[in-house]
């Protein structure tokens, strides 16, 4: 198939380019990270930039591959487990390796903040949130205790914790889900970080505490000026809060742009079948309907073909020969699919 | 037609003793629940965490003893203290489907062997040839599943294995507890084709979740709980475009959706979200 007018195949540091040159640089690059356990290949060629002050979305299913990026990028995973290949990490400007060892000082902590999904196992059950809080500034900015404990005191009453000063010496248990989320992005915002990456930080709470939870991450990047890539499934929580999106799919990206276009119009047939996937309490008369089958195991080989292909309706034969590369379009979209100017076409499969 | 299952002035206290409270102080779980469902038909539950969803289920098969309040199945009224000759057609025909898609299968044991002993206790004797592949066809997939174990399948084939496990007693009602929460959103589309299906074939569903556009899809009817109450039950479509009451708006309005927006930040920012909590404490 001949390359289309207005697209190029991808290299390397062309990816994601902003479409305005004027454009900031990015706070974080990524380019080509990959990462085996052993002889399975778990994350395959992953770049993208995230803008200071914007919010990201990465969205995939469960063993895609997006929890394992976060972690890489903030130097966390197990070296004895894990290997990160051919990879280069660019933050504000600066390169650092993906080897924990290698982060610069105060990376974790002063520049990122990180945010997971179950608040309760990621807080000590043995100490008070306010002296959790309170170790971030003894740690990074030298503060004797009792300033610290006033400052923790500051942070919570800036996740709007009611009666903050009281609560510092409250234990983790003493609060409701929502509540600890809120210490745990206390925790993570504490040193004003330029990024905070999320990690499904919604997942374990009820829909009115989601709620609550994304408008405070989302009051902060703009206070902070603070980036934001949050990780999660759900499309709904993508189109109402992200900026851009990033769609992964078996260790891959497959698509990537601004968000009101991938969720309205994405070019992959993947992110069209996710979307329709999803009940839309707007549309009722819409059928939900399921993408058949289920994500290849990483074990499985899908080096020389689409990863989707097997549950993808639009696959043509070259689908099964080759795997597509990422290709770049016109205002930072990027895709990966052979067929996606027959998807957006609205040929039918 | 006789309702699959009425309960009528259900009710179901917690005693908490020694840990949080001094003393014991019963929490009122369930608190004067009347529903039904017809064969054929969805109820669908929506409610926060401690709302009672679950409780709810947990009472109906019996797993919560010294309610106050009537059951019945077919018509006929369900005494959990009664024995096992009595009790077996309710529970043989009163099947869960759990959260945890694994949760209601044996790990030690072969799919075979799990589907085997659920058909003993489905109340026609008459063995079909090859019951086994056809339950399996009916949850969509096939008798290669036959001998392997549960840890060999997906989470989405887990479910599909608890369902034909669940099947396999011939059930006149499903009691289905955040069947798809723990499923990717591909794979919740294929479970809840299923339940459809199912529905089709004449079989009456509680469907208990906190995603109001599932039940959207699916459910004939919602009761939306609260603290233990039924705040306002009605007709699926009805009471999502036009909830009677404050707490079914907020839940709607909280509820992440593909249309307007940014209007969920903007509701939350508003507070048009009020708070909720089975203890009553403030959060």
């Amino acid at each position: 198939m001949a390359i289309r007018g207005g697209t190029q195949p991808l290299t390397g540091t062309e990816m994601n380019r902003p479409a305005d040159p004027a454009a900031a640089r990015p706070l974080l690059s990524v380019r080509d990270l990959s990462i085996r356990a052993g002889s399975l290949e778990l994350v395959r060629g992953v770049s993208f930039d995230l803008q200071p002050g914007t919010m990201t979305a990465l969205v995939g299913e469960s063993g895609s591959g997006k929890s394992l990026t976060a972690q890489a990028i903030l130097g966390l995973l197990d070296r004895e487990v894990y290997t990160v290949a051919g990879a280069d990490l660019r933050f504000q400007g600066g390169r650092l390796g993906f080897d924990g060892n290698r982060l610069p000082k105060g990376f974790r902590g002063q520049l990122t903040g990180y945010v997971l999904q179950d608040p309760t196992s990621a807080l000590d059950p043995t100490m008070t949130v306010g002296r959790q809080i309170a170790e971030m500034f003894v740690v990074h900015r030298r503060m004797d205790m009792r300033s610290a404990l006033k400052e923790a005191a500051k942070m919570l009453d800036f996740v709007r914790i009611p009666n903050a000063a009281s609560r510092i010496g409250d234990y983790p248990h003493q609060f409701s889900g929502g509540m600890k989320q809120r210490v745990l992005i206390a925790m993570a915002v504490a040193l004003s970080p330029r990024l905070l990456i999320a990690d499904e930080p919604t997942t374990a709470l009820d829909v009115t505490v989601q709620a609550e939870i994304l408008a405070l991450i989302d009051d902060l990047r703009v206070q902070l000026d603070m980036a934001v890539l949050i990780i999660t499934h759900d499309f709904g929580v993508v189109y109402q809060c992200a900026d851009r999106v990033m769609v992964m799919y078996a260790g891959k990206l497959v698509e990537g742009g601004e968000t009101l276009q991938i969720t309205q119009n994405g070019r992959h047939p993947y992110t069209r079948g996710l979307i329709a996937s999803i009940p839309d309490l707007d549309d009722l008369d819409r059928p939900v309907v399921a993408i058949p089958g289920q994500p290849p195991r990483p074990e499985s080989s899908w080096i020389d073909s689409c990863a989707f292909h097997p549950r993808c309706a639009w696959k043509a034969d070259r689908c099964i020969a080759e795997a597509p590369a990422m290709e770049q379009l016109d205002g930072g979209d990027i895709v990966r699919c052979f067929e996606w100017p027959r998807v957006v076409a609205g040929a039918g499969p | 037609m006789t309702a699959a299952l009425e309960i009528e002035r259900l009710n179901f206290a917690y005693s908490s003793s020694g840990l949080i409270s001094s003393g014991a102080v019963a929490l009122k779980a369930l608190d004067n629940v009347s529903l039904s469902v017809e064969p054929g038909r969805v109820l669908g539950i929506v409610g926060e965490s401690g709302s009672g969803k679950s409780t709810l289920l947990r009472t109906i098969v019996g797993l919560n003893r010294g309610y106050s309040g009537t059951i019945r199945y077919r018509g006929q009224t369900v005494d959990h203290a009664a024995g096992n000759a009595r009790m077996a057609p309710f529970r043989a025909g009163v099947q869960m489907i759990f959260q945890d898609p694994g949760g209601s299968l044996n790990p030690f044991r072969t799919i075979r062997q799990t589907l085997t002993a659920a058909l003993a206790r489905a109340p026609s004797a008459a063995p079909e040839r090859d019951r086994l592949g056809v339950l399996l066809e009916q949850v969509g997939m096939n008798a290669s599943a036959l001998d392997r174990r549960p840890c060999e399948f997906s989470g989405g084939q887990l479910q599909r294995l608890a369902i034909a496990r669940a099947l396999a007693c011939d059930p006149t009602v499903f009691l289905c507890d955040e069947p798809t929460s723990a499923l990717d959103v591909s794979i919740q589309a294929q479970i809840l084709d299923l339940f459809a299906k199912l529905k089709n074939d004449g079989r009456a569903f509680i469907f208990v979740t906190h995603n109001l556009g599932v039940l959207g899809q699916i459910a004939d009817t919602i009761a939306v709980m609260f603290r233990g109450r039924v705040v306002e039950v009605g007709p699926a479509r009805r009471l999502i475009a036009e909830p009677k009451e404050a707490y079914t708006a907020a839940l709607i309005a909280a509820s992440p959706r593909l249309k307007h927006r940014g209007v969920l930040l903007e509701n939350a920012r508003a507070r048009l979200v009020p708070r909720a909590s089975a203890t009553g404490s403030v959060l």
